[in-house]
This record gives C-alpha cells, sequence and structure tokens, in this order.
C-alpha cells in the first residue's frame, strides 16, 4: 500500500505552512475585516452601510490573469454604483437585489482510510479525518445584481466553503457584467461558472436540486469552479421549445490541497441547451491546456530528469522522456457531455453522460449517473446510479535491469512515484444513493441521504486524504444530512 | 373506524365547496395587446424565464400575483406542474446563475390596472375578476 500512502502525500502535504496561512487569515478581526485586508485571495466587499463595495488591492495586483482587470473593473463599477446611490431605469424591476444561499450539513463515511469530500479542493472530510464533519457540504454564499439600464446589469457572488487550505474563506464566485444587445443575444465579461453540467452553475445552491450534493463521479471530472473570461449566449425560439447556445473562452486558476496549483488556459466551452415544456436536453464540448503544478508531483518529474541527466543509457533516456514528457504543463483535457432531465411536476428524471480526454498522467474516464425522484407532497424520495470508469493508462516505469546498485534504487523509488501518480489519476468508483428531500418551510429543505460506493481495486476513485492500508473494492458507507435555505 | 352518515355527509359538502371554491385561473394580456392566443409552452416559458418574448417577437413582460395567493399557486401548478417550493428553487437557479430575475410582484387587485396600461405584459387573474381593461389568452394544450 506504499502506492496509496504516496497519494496521501499528493492530495494532501504541507500542512504546517497551511496552518500558518490559516493564522494570518484568523489574526485578523473576524468576518468582514478579514475578508477586506488579511484576505490573500483578492476580494472586493460591500462595507457595513452597504453604500461602496471595497476592492482588495490583491484583487488587482496578484491576479496576473487577462481577466482581472475586469473583474476589478466590475467592482468598481458596482463601487461607484453604490456610492451615488443612483438608482437605474426602473422600467422593470428594482435596480439591485441581494440574495443569499445557504447549506448546513454533515456527513459521516465508514471508511475510515481514506476521506469523502464535497470537492475536488477539499484536502480532508469524512472518514479517516473524522468521522463526521460539517465541512463537505456547509457553504454559504450572498450574490449582489445590478441593472444599469435595460441592457446592462452585473453581478457579484462571493462564497464561503471548505476550501484547499481547510479554510472558509470567501471567494469570489461570481463577477461580471452582462451587456444584452438584443432580448435574445447576452455577451458577458468577468468571472462566471460554465455550464458544462447541467447543474454546474448552481452547484452550489442545494436547495435548487433534489441531492445532497451533485454525483461527484460526474461532477469532479471538471473541477476547475468558475472561470474569468468572456461569453456569449444566444436563445431562439424553436417551435414550441427554447434553444439556447453558449460559447465562452477564458481562463481558470485553482489553489490545490497541498500547496498545489492548477491553472487552466484556452479555457473553451460550447454548448447547446434545448428545453421544451418539462424537458432539457444539453449537449456540450469543453475543452483547456492545463498546468498542474504540485511540490510533490513536480518533485517526482524533477527527480526524473535529474535521473536521466546522471545515467546514461537506455534507463536515463527513459527518465528523461518521463520527466519531460508527462508533466501536466500544456496538457490537453476536454470534455463531451450528454445531460437531460425532465422534470413535470410530480416527479423528475435526470441523467448526464461525461467522456473525459485527458493527458500527461491522467486517464481518459467514462462517466455518467441517472437519478430517478418522485414527489408526495412536501416530500421527494429520490435515487441515483453513478459510475466513474476510467480507461486506466499503462503505468510506465524506468527498466531497471543492469543498472548499478545506487541507479537502480533511485530508479526503484521513481518508479514507486509514478505507479502511485498514475494511479491517483485513473478514478474508477461506482456508487448508488436512496435520499429524501423534505420541503419543510418556506425556502428551506431538510435532505437526508445514503451512498454505497466501491472503489475498484488500485483505486481511491473520488475519495481524498488515502492513508496507508486503505484497501480499494471494499464498499464504503456515506451518510449525510443538510439543510438548504435561499434567502 | 367506521364513519357515521352525518359525518360522510358532512365531508362530502367540505369536498364540493372545496371543489366549487377552487377559483378559475386564467391568463390575460392587455385589451391593448396583439396576442390573442398562446400554447401553455409559450405561457409557461415567459413565467419561468426561459424566454422574455411572445411567438411573434414582441416584447413579453410577465407579472406574478404576490406570494402565498392561492391564484399564484393553482397557476403555477396547472400551466408548470410546479409547487410553490420547486417554482422558488426553479428560480434560485436562475437568480444563482446571475441569469435574471423573477417576474415582478404585485398583489391581484394591482395587476389589471398595470396590464391596463402596459401592452407588452402578461398576468393571470381569477376568471371572476376579468374585465375590459385586459382581454382573455386562449390557451391551446
Amino acid at each position: 500500500m506504499t502506492q496509496a500512502s504516496n497519494k496521501t502525500r499528493v492530495a494532501n502535504g504541507c500542512l504546517e505552512e497551511v496552518a500558518a496561512e490559516l493564522a494570518k487569515v484568523k489574526n485578523g478581526e473576524p468576518a468582514l475585516k478579514g475578508l477586506l485586508e488579511n484576505e490573500p485571495q483578492k476580494v472586493s466587499a460591500k462595507n457595513k452601510n452597504g453604500k461602496y463595495l471595497y476592492v482588495n488591492e490583491n484583487l488587482a495586483r496578484d491576479y496576473k490573469l487577462p481577466g482581472a482587470g475586469i473583474i476589478a473593473g466590475i467592482a468598481v463599477a458596482l463601487t461607484a454604483f453604490f456610492a451615488s446611490n443612483v438608482r437605474a431605469d426602473d422600467s422593470s424591476g428594482p435596480a439591485y437585489s441581494l440574495h443569499g444561499f445557504g447549506t448546513l450539513g454533515v456527513t459521516h463515511s465508514s471508511e475510515d482510510k481514506a476521506d469523502y469530500v464535497g470537492t475536488f479542493f477539499q484536502p480532508n472530510g469524512a472518514g479517516h479525518w473524522r468521522s463526521w464533519v460539517a465541512s463537505t457540504d456547509s457553504k454559504l454564499g450572498v450574490q449582489l445584481d445590478a441593472r444599469f439600464s435595460d441592457k446592462l446589469s452585473g453581478v457579484i457572488q462571493v462564497a464561503s466553503q471548505y476550501d484547499w487550505d481547510s479554510s472558509y474563506t470567501p471567494q469570489i464566485e461570481w463577477a461580471n457584467l452582462a451587456y444584452r444587445i438584443t432580448p435574445d443575444f447576452t455577451l458577458r465579461a468577468g468571472r462566471f461558472v460554465t455550464s458544462t453540467f447541467l447543474i454546474s452553475e448552481n452547484r452550489l445552491v442545494g436547495y435548487t436540486y433534489p441531492w445532497i450534493r451533485p454525483p461527484e463521479e460526474v461532477y469532479f471530472t471538471l473541477p476547475p469552479t468558475n472561470k474569468d473570461g468572456v461569453d456569449a449566449l444566444y436563445r431562439f425560439s424553436a417551435g414550441d421549445a427554447v434553444d439556447t447556445i453558449q460559447l465562452s473562452y477564458g481562463r481558470a486558476n485553482k489553489k490545490i490541497p497541498g500547496n498545489g496549483q492548477a491553472v487552466a488556459n484556452h479555457y473553451l466551452d460550447v454548448h447547446n441547451t434545448w428545453e421544451h415544456g418539462a424537458t432539457t436536453v444539453r449537449l456540450g464540448y469543453t475543452s483547456m491546456d492545463i498546468d498542474f503544478h504540485h511540490p510533490v508531483l513536480d518533485g517526482l518529474f524533477d527527480g526524473l530528469v535529474q535521473f536521466g541527466n546522471a545515467v546514461p543509457g537506455p534507463a536515463g533516456q527513459q527518465a528523461l522522456a518521463l520527466g519531460n514528457g508527462r508533466r501536466a504543463v500544456n496538457a490537453p483535457y476536454s470534455i463531451v457531455t450528454i445531460g437531460m432531465s425532465h422534470d413535470p411536476g410530480d416527479w423528475l428524471l435526470m441523467a448526464e453522460w461525461a467522456r473525459t480526454r485527458a493527458s500527461a498522467f491522467v486517464s481518459d474516464t467514462t462517466a455518467w449517473y441517472i437519478t430517478g425522484a418522485y414527489r408526495i407532497g412536501k416530500f421527494t424520495p429520490y435515487a441515483t446510479v453513478a459510475d466513474s470508469k476510467p480507461d486506466k493508462l499503462p503505468v510506465p516505469s524506468i527498466p531497471t535491469a543492469g543498472l548499478p546498485l545506487p541507479a537502480a534504487a533511485a530508479a526503484a523509488a521513481l518508479n514507486g512515484g509514478l505507479a502511485a501518480t498514475f494511479n491517483a489519476f485513473a478514478f474508477a468508483q461506482h456508487s448508488v444513493s436512496a435520499g429524501l428531500r423534505w420541503d419543510f418551510h418556506k425556502d428551506v429543505d431538510l435532505k437526508l441521504q445514503y451512498q454505497r460506493l466501491r472503489t475498484d481495486p488500485g483505486s481511491a476513485g473520488r475519495l481524498a486524504n488515502v492513508q496507508p492500508g486503505f484497501q480499494a473494492g471494499r464498499a464504503v458507507n456515506v451518510f449525510s444530512l443538510t439543510v438548504d435555505f435561499v434567502f | 373506524m367506521r364513519l357515521t352518515k352525518p359525518l360522510l355527509a358532512a365531508m362530502l359538502a367540505l369536498s364540493l365547496n372545496a371543489t366549487s371554491g377552487m377559483a378559475e385561473v386564467v391568463v390575460v394580456v392587455s385589451a391593448k395587446s396583439p396576442v390573442t392566443a398562446l400554447s401553455r409552452n409559450q405561457v409557461t416559458d415567459v413565467f419561468l424565464g426561459r424566454t422574455n418574448r411572445f411567438p411573434d417577437g414582441t416584447q413579453a413582460i410577465p407579472i406574478d400575483q404576490s406570494e402565498g395567493f392561492t391564484t399564484r399557486d393553482e397557476f403555477y401548478a396547472n400551466f408548470a406542474g410546479k409547487s410553490a417550493a420547486q417554482l422558488k428553487a426553479h428560480w434560485s437557479k436562475i437568480i444563482f446563475t446571475g441569469r435574471g430575475q423573477p417576474p415582478r410582484e404585485m398583489p391581484e387587485s394591482d395587476i389589471k390596472k398595470f396590464l391596463a396600461g402596459n401592452p407588452a405584459a402578461i398576468g393571470y387573474i381569477d376568471k371572476s375578476a376579468l374585465d375590459p381593461t385586459v382581454r382573455m389568452v386562449t390557451i391551446s394544450p
């Protein structure tokens, strides 16, 4: 199980640094001041009397992204809007509105050698770290919408959830300006979430969907949460149906546990959504070039290059080829998606299918789920079957035959690292879930969910924080309870 | 438990009352609007924010009754098959993806007044409240 323990370090290293950063954030005043001044992540926020928005200097400085200027510009525009307290054209609705959403929940997992997590970026979760956690699903978000005119509007959403650095530091989830060229044609610029899957855009708002969380088998295939860029949306009537075409392009940047970073360049999304009455069908294509850096992975590939430079012959050549060729630098990644939902009122059927094409050390994956739900008054029982199946890449290795002893030992260590890495990025998981949503109060629901999942031998599936002794292939029972609300 | 005859009769009377008390909801536009007939899907698309145009391409401004009004709940149950909670979930999805805001809400009593002055507006009222300032839209299945 050395492979599993290596994966642990891949997924979850450098805890001291995370702790130091956490302390830094906690030293400030709670909530607002921390958000405004200590926030290492770039934040803009409204001040106490709600008259203007504060723009953290880091917002502009830290971002070396093309979208940064735009996002800062949007924040400034909204600042000016609220500072002057000008009401925009009021012909169809208020000039601005404030909304919020949240989830409070607990999760338990029966697997004590790995953690069940709520997002790809959570460093730990239910199972090994703690038997019961509130971190997988608990979250809070607020959103400010501003209408400047019939054509121009802006939105800022700040959301807090358990993230890569074990903190709930609020992040800007949405910050964009939308310009409606015609009632059917809208351009947006800034930060937004792309609709790769049926509920990608609203995945933080538990109140909007039946489950406790979208099935990770499908939704973890596209970890970046939002993108900075531009998009165009065109909507037209096709007989009795409405069709929406969406095209977006930009860049995404996300920290990952253990001081890693994933950057998605040339991040393109094309989607077509067809809605006819209660039926929705969505086809999509997403592609990007990923730079995936993590101290452990970089160490492995640097080690391969060093080995290749030091050792002559086929072993060295192979190490050089792997060290230079299998890094996730500008690594193409794409997804083709098909999704459908049918929601006539009393019952609901949803299904999505995704096929990923990966590169470097990541295996291609086919993932899907089917959910059925039936509504009985305020109660909605539901069931889901979900699957993630990789076309597992063969694990490459350095030939060790004939190497002198020190070189052979180094090659064996590097081969172990390669195997751990290639195994960790082949996500094989199957699960069955059953749950109940209860709309017990206006704008509030309560959900209970039981999920039984199994990973394939040699894979930890979508579990994280994998420990030595983890046995792949055993059934894992996950229980969750959440309360979702909107306001 | 055996039900006595008077109790049965009382229950029957109550259920009949409930049925006859159910308002018939009709879709209405301004008397000046060119819109005369719409399909159920077309009405639903306008009120659920899927389109902001009538089939002829002119602008459509949906007007909702305020939350809690029975006419509102009946309208969404009949046309969209959605309960108040499902409707809230639907709009939460649109709001939190920055895609728009739900229709403007007003009490039933203000809707006819608003419609009369706004040819692009569309609303729904109890059939008993119909008068010449607004026109009932024929709904094709």
